[in-house]
């Protein structure tokens, strides 16, 4: 067996080198322990970083689209409020048409019929110009001014963006996929130019017509019992784009369940790939602690030793 | 017969001999911290007589006339000391190598909460919110101060790529800058090593011819060698007379007293301007009369810390590189700005006769209502030149015309029939967002530009192939931090110097010494016997 022949230096280098190799691996576990994080720069880990880097961007995009979900949600929630209030005045109309259709003509009572018919007709401008934060939900692509205004000559004109034309705002709910968060206000509440009849459509139509048949000197009672039947088309028209709306809303949840579970994947994903196993750091500290005691110990004690001692 | 005196002069010498070999071990202990030194010892061998005045070899043969010092030698080992200053040039080109990619890594760090990835990732949120509220004022400024975010983010990134590369190798528009490199600075600190071994090498020839060992100088040459193996690869072989030659890789450094080559950092054809691409400063090695005698030397610096400066400031696609890095983020960056550009002023007629056209709008406000008017204004400019081509991470700015008013952002999209032109209903859409979900849409579309990769891919993949390249760098400096360490624990155990070994040898020649002392006691005691004995 061959002895190396250590000398003084090579001793003491030994010893710092020992302590500083223990020291250092003592930092990085408590770096570890105090971040929460295996890994804080790619080169850490580079396999793990890059499912890190990954998980983050998709997680942000889901967080975004999650977002977007429920400011389309609200969106469209005020348009199913808005609607539902809506059914309330058709059904008063209705009331109020069998009463005009059942009152004589001339009489008081038609006057005061035709004023709750004018103060309805008010109320559904009113809720047509709904807004949702600084935006007008009803105008289509129109967002800043009020689609509906009332002309010097009562006429109640549309000014958002026709439904027969690209109405639709969009927004991203998931990777590509666009919802359209609004309805075009012409389809639902229609309108009444005087001067042009086929501008004389849905329940804004229909309340205009019955109230200047009401107003008119000898009211056409066959007009007043067909607005009747109008009103039941309006509602039925508000129901089915309520249920389209519905339907929208309820698409919406489920996507956001969809991206909720797979934000939490990713999460999940994300964190066994940068995350630590706390009880293994904590066991590792207490470890390395040792080790460093130890080495400390010996160091203290081999450069103690000298022949000079024995001498 | 030899004379009654003769035992005098061989404890003279014993005594001689003996505080020789106490100073040397005097001079080890005092030694023992010093860089570089090596142990020394005594040679000695016995003296006989040469002259016998009784002519009679058997007495000469038989007794000596005690011990003379034949030279004082180091502890050294040539072998070690070769293999030691591979490992040390290996050692310093990674350490330095290390420390500059992982400056580098930070830069692009995508594991970092701050810094590019997070800028991009605002950003495409903004054009989201953007989208979702087109006409509102605020989201539109809020917009342009993430795509400044980014523009700012891709500026810093690389300024500091770039303040990394004039610190190593200067800046080739800029003449200055070379002259304060680190590599300047460093060929200089060799080129002065170079003529002190070579001036070292004339003391020590001397010396030794005279059949002197300059110890000291032999241990200072050494150390020399070891500090210039830090910079380059050296090949050392021994001449006549402990004299020495350096060579690199084949080229002739130090030939016995002189140095033959030297360093220069400089364009490579310094009567014109540097450039980057056609004019760089290399790595010369010239003769004393600054003639070249290597043009670019770069492939013979294959490690050691120019070696390393010069591989992380290199166009190799292969290594981690500052250029690499640098070119990465100006793909990105120019990328990612004609994308939204073209998004921002798209306008496309299918058929100029009868066809549709489509046309990315922006809000004019100047009327009493607000419409929609063809965006004409790009988002991101090339600050030197003002326009939108050639954009790189180091120019990329956003257009002022935007931010002094932000309506001309285009948000909207629509398509006409060419010849009839948009509609009043369209042109009053300014809730239009259809061009505003086309940049929110970028986030997750594959650009063939980037690898077929998206702008966020893209900019992680930049990150994590850097990280593999500096994890493969720093697996390489520990195992030649390993080798470097078990070299030095080899060579130091040859050379250096024991405590224990020298208490022990202190012991043993002032035993000597005081045996040697005895003797003349002992002689004086028998001379006056004899002396005694004739009274």
């Amino acid at each position: 067996m061959t002895y190396m022949r250590l000398t003084t230096k090579l001793l003491n280098d030994n010893v710092i080198n020992n302590l500083y190799m223990n020291r250092s691996k003592l930092n990085d576990l408590n770096e570890e322990l105090a971040t929460g994080k295996k890994i804080s720069k790619p080169s850490d880990d580079p396999n793990a970083a890059i499912n890190v880097m990954s998980a983050k961007t998709t997680n942000d995009q889901i967080e975004r689209y999650i977002d977007n979900i429920e400011t389309a949600s609200s969106e469209l929630d005020m348009a199913d409020q808005s609607i539902s209030q809506i059914a309330d005045v058709i059904s008063r109309a209705k009331e109020l048409a069998t009463e005009a259709s059942n009152a004589t003509s001339g009489s008081t009572q038609l006057d005061a019929i035709n004023s709750e018919i004018e103060q309805l007709i008010q109320q559904v401008k009113d809720i047509a110009n709904t807004k949702f934060g600084s935006k007008y939900i009803f105008g289509g692509q129109v967002t800043d001014t009020p689609p509906y205004t009332q002309s010097d000559n009562g006429d109640i004109v549309y000014n958002g963006t026709p439904s027969t034309e690209n109405y639709q705002r969009k927004m991203e709910i998931s990777e590509n996929i666009t919802v359209d968060v609004n309805v075009a206000g012409d389809n639902i509440f229609g309108q009444y130019i005087s001067s042009d009849s086929t501008k004389q459509t849905g329940l804004i139509g229909t309340l205009t017509k019955l109230s200047n048949n009401l107003s008119a000197s000898s009211p056409n009672y066959d007009d007043i019992r067909s607005s009747l039947d109008e009103l039941d088309d309006n509602l039925n028209s508000f129901l089915s784009v309520q249920s389209t709306v519905g339907g929208t809303v309820s698409r919406l949840d489920m996507t956001k369940s969809k991206l909720e579970d797979d934000s939490l994947t990713f999460e999940k994903f994300r964190t066994d790939a940068e995350g630590i196993d706390l009880a293994k750091v904590i066991s590792d500290i207490s470890y390395q602690e040792t080790t460093l005691e130890a080495s400390l110990k010996v160091g203290a004690k081999i450069s103690q030793y000298s022949i000079l001692d024995y001498m | 017969m030899t004379s009654s005196l003769f035992g005098f002069y061989t404890s003279q010498r014993s005594l001689l001999v003996n505080q020789a070999a106490i100073n040397i071990v005097s001079n080890n202990i005092t030694n023992i911290n010093t860089t570089g030194y090596s142990k020394q010892r005594l040679e000695l061998s016995q003296q006989t007589l040469l002259t016998t005045d009784c002519n009679d070899p058997l007495i000469a043969s038989q007794s000596g006339i005690g011990s003379v010092i034949d030279t004082i030698s180091r502890n050294r080992d040539v072998y070690i000391d070769s293999s030691y200053r591979t490992a040390n040039s290996n050692y310093a080109y990674s350490t330095e190598l290390y420390d500059n990619v992982s400056l580098i890594e930070d830069i692009t760090n995508g594991l970092s909460d701050t810094g590019l990835t997070a800028a991009l990732t605002e950003f495409y949120t903004a054009a989201q919110d953007l989208n979702n509220d087109p006409s509102n004022t605020v989201v539109r400024t809020c917009f342009l101060q993430r795509a400044l975010d980014v523009a700012t983010n891709f500026n810093q990134a690389a300024s500091q790529l770039t303040t990394i590369r004039t610190n190593l190798i200067g800046d080739v528009d800029d003449p200055n800058t070379l002259n304060v490199s680190k590599i300047n600075l460093d060929c200089n600190d060799l080129n002065n090593k170079l003529k002190a071994v070579a001036d070292l090498n004339k003391t020590i020839s001397l010396a030794t011819s005279q059949g002197t060992a300059p110890n000291s100088l032999l241990d200072e040459r050494d150390n020399l060698l070891d500090e210039i193996s830090e910079y380059i690869p050296i090949t050392v072989t021994g001449g006549s007379n402990n004299s020495i030659s350096i060579s690199m890789n084949g080229t002739n450094l130090v030939t016995d007293s002189q140095q033959v080559g030297y360093f220069k950092y400089e364009l490579k054809d310094t009567s014109v301007d540097g450039d980057w691409d056609t004019n760089p400063p290399v790595v010369k090695i010239q003769d004393v009369n600054g003639r070249d005698i290597l043009k670019d030397a770069s492939s013979k610096i294959t490690s050691g810390k120019i070696g390393a400066i010069l591989d992380v400031t290199s166009s190799d696609e292969n290594k981690p590189t500052i250029n690499n890095t640098l070119d990465n983020l100006n793909t990105l960056a120019n990328e990612f700005a004609s994308q939204i550009n073209a998004i921002q002023t798209y306008s496309e007629t299918d058929d100029p006769a009868a066809g549709s056209t489509t046309k990315a709008m922006c809000i004019d406000n100047t009327g009493s209502t607000p419409v929609l008017k063809e965006a004409t204004e790009n988002i991101f400019l090339n600050n030197d030149t003002g326009t939108n081509s050639n954009i790189t991470a180091e120019n990329i700015t956003i257009n002022n015309a935007l931010i002094s008013d932000p309506t001309k952002i285009a948000t909207a999209r629509i398509t006409y029939t060419t010849a009839s032109g948009p509609s009043s209903t369209d042109l009053a859409g300014t809730g239009n967002g259809n061009n505003s979900l086309l940049i929110v849409q970028l986030e997750s579309k594959s650009l063939a530009n980037l690898n077929n990769l998206t702008t966020e891919e893209y900019l992680n993949s930049v990150s994590s192939n850097f990280g593999v390249q500096v994890k493969s760098v720093e697996s390489n400096l520990d195992s030649n931090d390993a080798i470097l360490q078990q070299i030095s624990t080899k060579r130091e155990s040859t050379s250096g110097v024991n405590l224990d070994e020298e208490y022990t040898d202190l012991i043993k020649y002032q035993r000597s010494y005081e045996a040697s002392a005895k003797i003349f006691d002992v002689m004086d005691k028998v001379l006056q016997t004899i002396i005694a004995l004739g009274s």
